[in-house]
């Protein structure tokens, strides 16, 4: 089976809504996908999801055949773990580091 | 001036600071972050200290660390003499007393670090313990600061627990507050008054100090 990022999953914010995800994006060749949807509809909360900010209460993340989230096996993979690059619209500055720290910050986590 | 009380006061309130260090900042640590839907029932346990009167935690102390207790019993058997009563005794009840004069302001540090640096930090693969001395405490030194200086001067001056836990022996658990009272028992008023005044320039002091750090910008004379 080619390398694919599959998602099908539901976030539920109690007493407000609920946002449900469901793509597969196949990595090789890797590709561009862009989401597209009104506000609200839940793109950001889709991408938290993957990067491991947010954990969906039903459903499954995999990449590959590593899975990332797996709610009915309760598997919630860190963020640190999925080696998942996340830039979201608001930048964020390390106040406590130089400019060169802010850079370097995350470079000596890498582990190849 | 009871010199001797006076070192047990200070040993006391620096050896409490230091562990409420140690303890308290997981403990506020995991109070700010958790998601658990249950968190508030061990809030309302770290913050009890501040309602339930001394002598009330000093029994509870005093019953769950006496030779009746699997604790105290365990500790006398490793170590051969019971708790309650001992400069060691004193020290956990005085930790326990203080513990939400720390993890509060910890805690309250802790929430103010924008969440978004957390996150960034998170997904640039720097581990939870990483990112927590490497970004989490730089940012909230004044929290932290000022957490270790309030449980160490609220240790200065505690009373009942002291006496319910610790007693009053001489070089050993009779601290400051104790000798005033003892001294005022005297009718000593002249050395109460001076340890009293002691008591009061530390205290004093070290508000000081606290509401200092907690200062925006050090400003001798401010512009007009």
């Amino acid at each position: 089976m080619a390398a694919a990022l599959t998602v099908d999953c539901r976030k539920i914010f109690p007493g407000r809504f609920t946002t449900a995800a469901q793509l597969t994006l196949p990595l090789d060749p890797p590709r561009v996908l862009i989401l597209f949807g009104s506000s609200g509809s839940g793109k950001t909360t889709l991408l938290r999801c993957l990067a491991g900010l947010e954990w969906p209460e039903e459903g499954r993340i995999q990449f590959g055949s590593t899975a990332w989230v797996d709610a009915a096996s309760n598997i919630r993979l860190s963020p640190q773990a999925r080696r998942i690059g996340y830039m979201p619209q608001d930048y964020a500055l390390f106040p406590t580091h130089t400019v060169a720290g802010n850079i370097e910050y995350g470079l000596s986590d890498l582990s190849t | 001036m009871n010199w001797l009380a006076i070192a047990v006061t200070f040993k006391l309130a620096l050896l409490t600071a230091a562990v409420l260090l140690i303890v308290g900042l997981p403990i506020a640590y995991w109070l700010t972050f958790s998601k658990w839907r249950w968190k508030f029932i061990v809030e309302s346990v770290v913050a009890l200290p501040l309602v339930l009167p001394p002598t009330v935690l000093g029994f509870y102390i005093l019953v769950a660390i006496g030779p009746h207790s699997p604790v105290g019993r365990f500790y006398s058997d490793v170590v051969g003499h019971p708790l309650p009563f001992t400069f060691e005794g004193l020290l956990l009840a005085s930790i326990l007393y203080s513990l939400p004069f720390a993890v509060q302001p910890f805690a309250a540090a802790f929430e103010q670090v924008d969440r978004r640096l957390i996150e960034a930090s998170w997904t640039l693969g720097v581990s939870n313990l990483k990112t927590f001395f490497r970004l989490i405490v730089p940012l909230s030194v004044a929290g932290i600061i000022t957490g270790a200086v309030l449980s160490f001067a609220h240790t200065l001056g505690e009373f009942g627990v002291v006496l319910m836990v610790g007693g009053n022996i001489e070089g050993e658990t009779r601290t400051v507050s104790i000798d005033i009272y003892d001294e005022v028992q005297a009718l000593n008023y002249a050395g109460a008054a001076k340890t009293a005044l002691l008591l009061l320039a530390v205290s004093y002091s070290v508000l000081l100090l606290v509401y200092a750090m907690n200062r925006k910008v050090w400003v001798v004379w401010p512009q007009r």
